[in-house]
């Protein structure tokens, strides 16, 4: 493959970085903000998804599927916070739970078809793989006015308290913040920009299918992981950690795709997402404990052998 | 006011292990009362403060708030009514928001406000520099800074700061609370309390605005609107069915001795100053005779000893070492070697 062909998979990369970076957006609420591992992503983008091609194909407008996609997402989130406030399920379990459920839901949805196409030449969508750089613009704006909202969101009353209930439960309820009702809210809200994420993955290429969403859990935190690396040093304000996962997003894609273009078998991706994120996880351990500590080693033997 | 009343608490109930943690308690306590606890290791102690805030719930008895049930209350509802402070410096704050965040959230405590406003106000931070200065240790430079880069000390004031900014709950709460604490009629009692305070604010209407057209000097005026403000408030306050209380968890048992009387000696002043009811569980039985008008002691969940006022002010160590031991003769070993240092 010549280095132009090259080039010319950056814009798709490029764009798939942009929606998983809305999905990572929403996920970063949950595990950074709230610090609860949610599972339900990997239903909930689906389901945002499957929403908003069946409307489309109803004859809806592609923004009323979106709007659809993210309150599918929203009612998603919401049934994972209420099985964990409620009933005491742990946070995690009850993530796999209503991901579990959102299988069947989905295919409800589906009438039983894994895979919903919507054709270009007869349905308008938001953005469409076949024009690129039209969907890179639209992409860009998306995501900026979800970081906006975001940034506004979390400087309200209602946002500093979810901040302080997943840094400090005690201390929020003895400052009377209502935690239950925000690990809900914060939840929901999450879920509910992730199926706006799968409704705009979907629109984007033209298709649904069930099995989309698979691993969008793992693609999520490699993003905020990626980013939260690059970012680490000089990330002190919201806004600016918020785009650390889209950098983290489009620079997985990036990778992703030039794997991908230097011939490695499709069905290998998943071992090689794996890798990556297991990597990037572990530099700054590797860090910290062996490169750091070895230093530290040689050094003290160094006095020891000299001292004496 | 606050009263235990008849308060049982178990551990492990109806298991082989149960443990009683109270039992069968009693205790009343008055408007400005300081009252240090001390106590064994599972004497009740940390059991007591569990239950006055909310976040465990007792077997058997009430809690009651000037008459007003709370025993089942949740934590955050009660919390305008309580400034808590821990044992642990890393509990009583946000350790990933900044000192000025913290205090914003503080400062949201029994206020009701709509959740979709803007938390940052700048007249607000004028306030909290204000009080930040009065703890001398420089936080007033430090706002932006996240309070998990403070010392324990530096936190455990800081804590204290905020359990104490807001005493009186806002015009709404004391609203909300009047018609949900009265036990009769509701409705009856909201058109009570709204009326009262339609009132209220005609009557500051009115004569602020007989002020402004009396031609008075600056001065006068000035100490004339604070007079009606102040009748106003008082007026309002009447359905105020509260005072805050301040729960003070062993708040200096992690800190070293220097540090300790520093945040003891900010915690006697914040009281005195506010004329705060207090309630300070300690290890410490120096400290325990040296704070507060009221002491307790509590041992096997039961109060063994109370004694307050001129009583408490004689107290020495060895004499409360040896109530100590009188009171719990079966394990004197055990808790006295613990206690008498």
């Amino acid at each position: 493959m010549s280095f132009l062909e090259f080039l010319g998979t950056m814009p798709g990369a490029l764009n798939l970085g942009l929606i998983w970076a809305i999905a990572g957006i929403g996920v970063y609420i949950t595990f950074k903000i709230l610090d609860i591992p949610d599972l339900t992503v990997d239903g909930s983008f689906i389901t945002g998804g499957l929403v908003s091609s069946i409307i489309i194909i109803n004859g809806g407008h592609f923004m009323l599927a979106l709007l659809l996609g993210f309150i599918a997402g929203l009612l998603c989130g919401m049934v994972t916070g209420l099985l964990h406030t409620l009933l005491g399920i742990p946070a995690i379990l009850a993530g796999i739970l209503t991901q579990l459920a959102l299988w069947s839901v989905n295919l409800i949805i589906t009438k039983n078809k894994s895979i919903v196409s919507i054709p270009v030449a007869s349905y308008q969508t938001i953005m469409s793989q076949s024009n690129p750089y039209d969907a890179l613009w639209k992409c860009v704006i998306i995501v900026g006015l979800i970081i906006l909202v975001l940034y506004w969101f979390f400087g309200t009353k209602l946002g500093c308290s979810i901040r302080a209930t997943g840094n400090n439960q005690k201390m929020s309820k003895a400052q009377g913040i209502n935690t239950k009702l925000n690990i809900v809210i914060a939840l929901a809200l999450s879920n509910g920009i992730v199926g706006l994420s799968g409704a705009v993955y979907t629109q984007y290429y033209g298709m649904a299918e069930i099995n989309m969403g698979k691993g969008a859990i793992v693609i999520c935190l490699s993003a905020i992981v990626i980013g939260g690396l690059i970012f680490s040093k000089f990330a002190k304000n919201f806004a600016v950690r918020l785009s650390s996962v889209i950098v983290g997003s489009v620079i997985y894609y990036i990778i992703y795709q030039s794997v991908i273009n230097f011939g490695l078998e499709p069905n290998l991706m998943k071992l090689f997402t794996a890798i990556v994120v297991a990597i990037f996880l572990g530099v700054p351990y590797v860090k910290r404990h062996y490169i750091d500590g070895l230093a530290k080693r040689h050094q003290n033997r160094k006095i020891r052998s000299g001292g004496n | 006011m606050l009263e235990l009343r008849n308060i049982s608490k178990y551990f492990n109930k109806n298991t082989p292990s149960q443990t009683i943690a109270l039992d069968d308690l009693n205790l009343q306590i008055k408007p400005k009362e300081f009252i240090t606890v001390i106590g064994g290791n599972g004497a009740g102690k940390s059991t007591i403060m569990n239950i006055i805030s909310g976040s465990t719930e007792p077997d058997k008895g009430m809690v009651l708030l000037n008459d007003y049930d709370i025993t089942f209350m949740s934590e955050h509802k009660r919390a305008p009514y309580f400034g808590r402070v821990f044992q642990d410096p890393m509990s009583g704050t946000a350790s990933d928001m900044s000192i000025l965040e913290n205090m914003t959230i503080a400062y949201g405590r029994g206020k009701l406000h709509s959740v979709f406003r803007w938390f940052m106000n700048k007249k607000d931070k004028e306030y909290f520099v204000e009080l930040l200065k009065t703890l001398d240790l420089g936080l007033e430079n430090r706002l932006m800074e996240k309070v998990g880069l403070l010392s324990g000390g530096q936190r455990q004031a800081l804590t204290l700061l905020m359990a104490t900014m807001r005493q009186r709950p806002s015009e709404r709460i004391i609203k909300r609370d009047f018609v949900r604490f009265s036990e009769t009629d509701k409705s009856k009692a909201k058109e009570e309390v709204e009326k009262a305070f339609l009132e209220a604010k005609k009557k500051r209407k009115e004569a602020l605005k007989e002020l402004k057209t009396s031609g008075l000097t600056k001065e006068e005026f000035k100490s004339k609107r604070d007079l009606i403000n102040n009748e106003y408030k008082d007026k309002i306050y009447k359905f105020d069915l509260t005072k805050q209380i301040l729960l003070l968890d062993e708040h200096t048992a992690a800190l070293d001795p220097k540090t300790a009387q520093k945040v003891l000696d900010l915690t006697e002043k914040i009281v005195n100053e506010n004329e705060l009811t207090t309630v300070m569980v300690t290890h410490n039985m120096k400290d325990a005779i040296r704070y507060g008008n009221r002491l307790i002691m509590l041992s096997h969940g039961k109060i063994v000893v109370d004694v307050s006022g001129e009583e408490k002010k004689k107290l020495t160590v060895e004499q409360l070492l040896n109530m100590f031991q009188v009171a719990s003769k079966d394990d004197t070993m055990s808790d006295s070697a613990i206690l008498g240092d």
